[in-house]
């Protein structure tokens, strides 16, 4: 099996450098050369967003190193794009490894060819006019909800001024610290200013026992409530307009971002950071994120100590395991299904606590050191509608509920004694939309039985009965076999 | 069509061949004349945090392991049988039904191949009566099972302090300040469940209780681990309705349901306790030890039958554990045996050939050794008779020390081999105890018996004490003691 893959991988790079692309006339000194890998397991690009000119040639290059077929398709800059294009490529059906997942719909501007293992594939293309933020996605179904990212287009003087850190300085001092010195008060060794406007220490050119003080400029889109993130190995804090927002001293790992909130007018604010290294590791990480303004980074990956994360990977069939998820029920069994779509059972209360878009999890924190902490979901949750075991008696009663045990045979089907009876619940993911298929057998129904269920933001389907908001009476002739398909009304957000 | 493929790739992934499956190890720094160690292979490229061990009446090894998978191992070939289990403390094979079962952190849970593929696809919930939230600490161990078809396993407390915890979230029973308590219901208990599936809580008191055991007369022993309201490591015999001294546990105890458990003294739950039958001093012996296993081979692993073997998951060693029944309580010594193997231990298992194979861990407490995690199996060449302590137990006038074969009869019988020390524990809510009034005893006599196997010492006696001797005799044959240390709980005296 292994030996197989790993010819896989061989003969993929031998045909690649055998067809090898070259570029079109024009295009032999493109303006950018920007290169897309994939965060291996992750369902991510590892460049989620990157910027080019206004009418620039670009060449951009999809390298494949996951396990998984992926492509990059990039969007028009329209509000939801993303969502018509995926919905499009669903569409496709069988034969959708034709045409690369595709769609032939003006929506797509540019797209590589579906790839897998061990591959890559170059366009060349000139971009858009207009400067504006293009979506570009995977199609591969089930990744569209995590694999995005965003071209920015700007004419060139846009391009610079949209610099993280506008006019940023460092000031270099030399010494051993436990804790942040008043840097002001000491003679500082060397200075100079950072043109890429990203903070980043392994321009500083320094291992051990010294310390920075960063100051520039950020431009703030729109006012209200921002939060910055800071994290350090050893100690940092950081000040806006002269006011303490995080801080995080003393000497430490990167152990656990720090976040500081602060309101502040639309316009430009005077941002800076002191930070100190004794020994070791180093490491200063900032971002901050606003009301107009997604999560931003400020500083540059190179130096940090990476987050590690042992993501379990879903192929062909569904993958169930017990273990404790982030703010989920301490019962949970995280169900991976085929095509990105997961939930996570709650065995106690017997019921699904929510679903989510994307890989499924990153066991790094039951596995690592002591283990036993909540595992994370790897993508976008969406909300079910969960208020507990959904079926109530033909008059509308809840009934005792207890969890019998589940099956891995095919769909994940979870066993339930229901008031006596025997309940079997199996759930797959919905064919169409982000959402759910509920599978009910209750071999001893003879009444009439309702499903109940938070409807809000939902859209239902069934295969029997009638709907009264968020109330489902099955009629007792289909009471023994019925389905009901939750799906989320808006989708997983842009 | 789907179903096919299915079974194409299960194979494919879950069948690793073994070529030599038995490895020679490097063998330990301490381990007795006539034993050895060998390292067993493992499936190539998977995390194999032994948790459980136990084997099927057709010699099929089941192992289930932290990560949450169960292998099973027949004629050199690994096979997953299960994936997607929470943290499995513990796998138990019923010797007739071959049905296998397995305490993972939320329920008892029995996992069946319904359609003989070699792989569990339905997983039935025996019992998940116990309570439980995310805090990392509230493992579930066992199970053991009594010749009456009753199940039984323990309960981690919560770790609660929120200095510990990270969060004060689990801060729930902590007693006079102590580091452990109960965010959930029987955290720290022992427990049973009928054939049936009718959970009973069993006793309290527990802390850490990382491995249970059980003998040929069904009664029931669990480990525990030094910390808050544990002065050391140690043994218990798990009596219905016994409280072991950890307090937050009494929270779920309906003669405590209306009480402050912080109203009550630590002299107090001192008096209410059931003391531990053995300690293991910590640090000299054990620190955080696993489950208690029987030698019940009648002899195919060397000269200890009917004692228990006690594997560590921080010191990486093997010890045994000799009762001694007093006033009708059991107390007893602990003896080191191999020291140590490759990885923590926290599980080991008699094969039908009479071999012990050792499950390691070394996830999250550091244990010593070169590996993670791995199998290794110790072997009695049968023939062998290591110089050894067999055990020592109490007289109405000092103790009895009794060897694994003759000893020279002119240093077995001189005062001077033997060097007695004692102390004695406090409980207290502290994590752990240091070593109190700490002395040396004097032997006023020694009479070896005719066979020059056992040697009667005259020492003084006083109960709630510990014991430690330290033997410098040499065997009829010059060999040297493999392990020259031995503890002795003295709970009671003879009357």
């Amino acid at each position: 099996m292994r030996t197989l893959a790993r010819l896989l991988i061989l003969t993929a790079i031998t045909l690649s450098s055998l067809t090898a692309q070259s570029p079109p006339p024009g295009f032999e000194k493109p303006d950018h050369d920007i290169k897309i890998g994939v965060r291996s397991g992750l369902l991510r690009y590892d460049t989620e967003k990157f910027t080019v000119g206004a009418g620039s040639k670009v060449k951009l290059t999809l390298v494949n190193s996951d396990e998984m077929v992926h492509n990059l398709l990039i969007c028009r800059d329209d509000d939801y794009v993303t969502a018509t294009v995926a919905a499009a490529a669903m569409m496709l059906g069988p034969d959708a490894s034709k045409t690369h997942y595709v769609p032939d719909i003006p929506e797509v501007l540019f797209h590589t060819k579906a790839i897998s293992t061990g591959q890559e594939d170059t366009i060349w293309f000139e971009a858009p006019k207009k400067p504006g933020a293009y979506p570009y996605i995977c199609t591969l179904p089930g990744h569209t909800f995590t694999m995005t990212g965003v071209m920015r287009v700007g004419d060139a003087a846009e391009l610079k001024q949209d610099l993280p850190i506008e006019l940023l300085r460092y000031r270099l001092y030399k010494g051993k610290w436990t804790m942040l010195p008043d840097f002001d008060s000491l003679p500082h060794d060397r200075d100079g200013g950072i043109e890429d406007g990203i903070v980043d220490l392994s321009k500083l050119d320094e291992e051990s026992n010294f310390g920075a003080s960063f100051t520039g400029i950020i431009k703030v889109e729109a006012a209200g409530q921002h939060t910055f993130f800071l994290n350090s190995d050893d100690g940092s804090r950081l000040l806006v307009d002269g006011k303490m927002v995080v801080e995080y001293d003393g000497q430490h790992g990167p152990a656990k971002e720090q976040k500081g909130e602060i309101e502040l007018t639309a316009g430009r604010h005077l941002l800076r950071v002191d930070f100190f290294q004794g020994t070791g590791g180093k490491a200063l990480r900032l971002a901050y994120a606003g009301p107009d303004q997604q999560r931003r980074q400020l500083s540059n990956d190179k130096n940090e100590i990476k987050t590690r994360v042992t993501p379990i990977s879903v192929h062909h069939h569904p993958v169930v395991m017990r273990v404790h998820v982030e703010e989920a029920a301490a019962r949970s069994i995280a169900v991976g299904l085929p095509h990105g779509i997961n939930y996570c059972f709650d065995a106690d209360a017997c019921c699904v606590q929510f679903g989510w878009g994307g890989a499924y999890l990153d066991v790094g924190p039951d596995r690592d050191g002591r283990g036993g902490r909540p595992c994370k979901t790897l993508g976008q949750r969406f909300q079910v509608g969960n208020i507990g075991f959904p079926l109530r008696t033909a008059d509308g009663r809840e009934q005792p509920s207890r969890f019998l045990g589940y099956s891995t045979d095919g769909t994940p089907s979870f066993t339930i004694n229901w008031g006596g009876k025997e309940v079997h619940w199996s759930i797959a993911a919905s064919k169409g939309g982000v959402g759910l298929e509920y599978s009910f057998a209750i071999p001893a129904a003879h009444e009439d039985v309702q499903f109940v269920i938070d409807h809000n933001d939902l859209k239902l389907a069934s295969s029997t009965g009638q709907w009264q908001d968020g109330t489902l009476t099955v009629p007792a002739q289909h009471a023994k076999k019925f389905t009901v398909t939750v799906t989320t009304a808006t989708g997983a957000k842009k | 069509m789907i179903h096919s493929s299915h079974r194409h790739t299960f194979f494919a992934v879950a069948v690793t061949l073994l070529v030599g499956s038995k490895l020679s190890a490097q063998q330990p720094a301490t381990i007795p004349a006539g034993y050895r160690v060998e390292t067993i292979a493992l499936p190539d490229g998977v995390a194999f945090g032994v948790s459980g061990l136990s084997f099927a009446p057709d010699g099929t090894l089941y192992a289930c392991t932290r990560e949450g998978q169960v292998w099973t191992l027949s004629n050199n070939e690994w096979q997953l049988f299960a994936s997607g289990l929470h943290e499995p403390l513990g796998i138990y094979v019923a010797p007739k039904t071959s049905k296998v079962f397995v305490v993972q952190r939320p329920e008892l849970t029995e996992l069946i191949d319904q359609n003989g593929d070699g792989r569990a696809e339905r997983f039935r919930t025996v019992t998940d009566a116990w309570g439980l939230t995310n805090n990392y600490h509230e493992y579930a161990y066992g199970p053991v099972c009594d010749s009456k078809g009753n199940f039984y396993g323990t309960l981690n407390t919560t770790l609660s302090w929120p200095g510990w915890a990270g969060s004060e979230e689990w801060d729930v029973a902590r007693v006079h300040d102590g580091k452990m308590g109960r965010a959930a219901k029987y955290r720290g208990w022992s427990f049973r469940v009928t054939p049936d599936g009718t959970f009973e809580p069993w006793s309290s008191g527990l802390r850490s209780p990382a491995g249970i055991g059980i003998n040929a007369k069904d009664e029931l022993f669990c480990t525990d681990n030094q910390g808050d309201w544990v002065a050391t490591s140690c043994l218990h015999v798990l009596g219905k309705g016994d409280f072991h001294g950890h307090p937050s546990s009494l929270t779920d105890h309906p003669d405590y349901a209306d009480l402050d458990l912080n109203s009550i003294t630590v002299e107090k739950y001192g008096e209410l306790r059931e003391p531990a039958a053995v300690n293991f001093p910590h640090g000299d012996l054990a620190n955080s030890p696993g489950e208690p296993i029987v030698d019940d081979t009648k002899g195919k692993f060397g000269p200890f039958a009917g004692q228990m073997f006690v594997g560590d998951q921080t010191r990486s060693n093997v010890f045994r554990v000799v009762l001694d029944k007093v006033q009708g309580h059991y107390q007893g010594c602990a003896i080191n045996f191999i020291d140590h193997l490759q990885s923590g231990i926290i599980r080991s298992r008699f094969a039908s050939d009479g071999s012990l194979w050792v499950g390691q861990t070394g996830r999250g407490w550091r244990s010593r050794g070169k590996t993670t995690f791995g199998l290794e199996r110790i072997v009695w060449d049968g023939a062998t008779v290591p110089f050894a302590i067999h055990s020592i137990q109490l007289t109405k006038s000092g103790f009895k020390v009794r060897f694994t074969r003759p000893a020279n009869a002119t240093i077995a019988a001189s005062k001077e081999a033997y060097k007695i020390e004692r102390w004695h524990y406090k409980h207290h809510a502290n994590y752990g105890s240091p070593k109190f009034e700490q002395m040396a005893v004097p032997v006023s006599d020694v009479q070896l018996s005719e066979d020059r196997m056992t040697a009667h010492l005259s020492t003084p006696l006083h109960a709630g004490t510990m014991y430690q001797f330290n033997i410098d005799v040499t065997a009829d044959n010059d060999q040297t003691l493999s392990n020259h240390v031995a503890w002795y709980t003295l709970n009671r005296l003879y009357e």
